[in-house]
This record gives structure tokens, C-alpha cells and sequence, in this order.
């Protein structure tokens, strides 16, 4: 916990004062953003750091009784490994992984640019954020 | 236990809920999500997958080895929902450093998608490693 902001976290004060500060952080690169005003709905997340250790950017995933997993993603790229996690405790230990990338086989990538613009609608988002700026380059 | 034999209840469809259920599901697990929300991960959309959290100074090399492994097993698992982009690298005046300073990680981390590139050719989801 971020000693300046103790009693306000979780609230939207607290929202408030982050997207403040982000805009005084960013202000320091582009210097017209310091106009920037916060609104409450975020257009992307920021990875959450647990305590103050800026360096645990993991997947925590604790196990407190028999046949519960309890998780906490911190970055969006660890989700993987806390399902391996959650496979070992299992004693599942040869996950196929062809079956694993099967359902990608059953994707069309028009069906899903398609969803994701109708989602960005529902949501209150523009829906150019359902699309893709580059599409695998690769 | 066999998958088929074995239920699964998960609790919240944000990323890591549904990524489990759709992993295992995928295995045969009889997988129940439970989701409170009209559709799944309505959080903010996800920023800085892989290139950012490399360039936070204060994380090890080992934690970016991780980060990097972990991305591309990220872009594997969900190849059509990643935005590629350039990276921009600007510090602000105050800054005592030099973006040249942060050369010597990129290399550690081009040497270790090679590594990565040679133990799987499908984990080439970042282009030719010479160019990373």
C-alpha cells in the first residue's frame, strides 16, 4: 500500500488520485497531457502490484484447504502458469498440449474482430479498440 | 482421478478464470464458470504484455526471462487478441539514465528467445530473434 494514500484505497477517490498522477507521469513526456482530465472508466488496465515490492509482477496462487485454488493475477501474461499450478496440484502432469491449442483451430479471426467490436459497444468503448493496429506481423 | 471424472467450479470469469476454463476444458475437465458480469473478462482491456514490464529497471534479468517466456506462452494461447505495436523508449529529463543503457538487457532476452525459438519452433510468436 502506497503510504500517501492509505485510507482511500478501493474508493473513487483513490481512482482519482492514481489517474492524477499517471496524468502528472505522463505529463513529464507529452506535456499538452497535463490537461488531461480523469474520467472513471479506465481505457486499459495497469498491472497491480501487490504490497510494495514492485518486483512480484507474478501469478499467486495459493492452495488453503484440499481441492481449492485461490488466485491472484498480477499480469495477464502469468494466467498460464497459474492453471499449470493449479494442473500440478492435480497430480496432472502431462497435459496434452495439442489438446490445449485445439479450440484455436475452431477460430476465425473475422468472427472474433467482429465480437470484439460488439463488446467494445456494450462496454461504453469505442469500437476501434475491438480491432487490431497490427495484426500478427509475424 | 481422470479429467472426465473430474468437476471443476470457478469462481469469477475475469483473465484468469476463463483462461482456466477454456484450458481445462480443453482436457476433458467437466469445467462450471461462474460469472457474475453479462459477458467474461470485462475488466479494462490488458496493456504492456511483453515489452513493458521488461523495461521496469528495478525488475531482475531472471524475472524478465520469466516475463518473456511467459508472453510467449501468452500470444500461443491467445494468438488473435494481441496487438503488436512499436515500443517507444523516452525518458524525461530529469532522468539520470540513457535508453542506451537498457541495450545489454535486450540483448540477454534476444539470446534467450533464440534459446526458446531452437526448443520449440512454435514459440517464434515474436518474429526472427535477430530482429527482437
Amino acid at each position: 500500500m502506497r503510504g500517501s494514500l492509505p485510507k482511500i484505497r478501493g474508493t473513487k477517490y483513490w481512482e482519482k488520485a492514481k489517474t492524477t498522477r499517471a496524468i502528472e507521469h505522463l505529463s513529464r513526456f507529452i506535456p499538452s497531457f497535463s490537461t488531461a482530465k480523469p474520467t472513471p472508466k479506465p481505457l486499459f488496465g495497469a498491472q497491480q502490484i501487490p504490497g510494495e515490492d514492485p518486483t512480484l509482477r507474478v501469478a499467486e496462487v495459493s492452495f488453503p484447504i484440499p481441492h481449492y485454488a485461490r488466485c491472484e493475477i498480477v499480469k495477464v501474461s502469468s494466467v498460464l502458469d497459474m492453471v499449470r499450478a493449479i494442473l500440478a496440484d492435480l497430480h496432472d502432469t502431462q497435459a496434452d498440449m495439442k489438446k490445449v491449442y485445439a479450440y484455436l483451430e475452431t477460430l476465425k479471426e473475422e468472427r472474433i474482430d467482429a465480437y470484439a467490436k460488439r463488446l467494445c459497444k456494450e462496454r461504453h468503448y469505442p469500437a476501434s479498440l475491438g480491432e487490431r493496429n497490427i495484426s500478427a506481423p509475424y | 482421478m481422470s479429467p472426465e471424472n473430474t468437476k471443476i467450479a470457478i469462481i469469477g470469469g475475469g483473465v484468469a478464470g476463463s483462461t482456466a476454463a477454456l484450458w481445462l476444458g480443453q482436457l476433458g475437465y467437466t469445467v462450471t464458470l461462474f460469472e457474475k458480469n453479462a459477458s467474461l473478462v470485462s475488466g479494462p482491456p490488458f496493456c504492456h504484455l511483453h515489452a513493458g514490464g521488461n523495461l521496469y529497471r528495478e525488475i531482475s534479468d531472471a524475472q524478465c526471462i520469466t516475463l518473456l517466456e511467459q508472453s510467449i506462452d501468452f500470444l500461443r494461447f491467445y494468438p488473435y487478441v494481441v496487438d503488436y505495436r512499436p515500443t517507444v523508449i523516452a525518458l524525461p529529463l530529469t532522468d539520470k539514465s540513457t535508453p542506451n543503457a537498457l541495450l545489454p538487457r535486450l540483448e540477454l532476452l534476444k539470446k534467450e528467445y533464440e534459446r526458446l525459438i531452437a526448443k520449440d519452433p512454435g514459440n517464434k510468436v515474436l518474429g526472427e530473434s535477430e530482429n527482437y
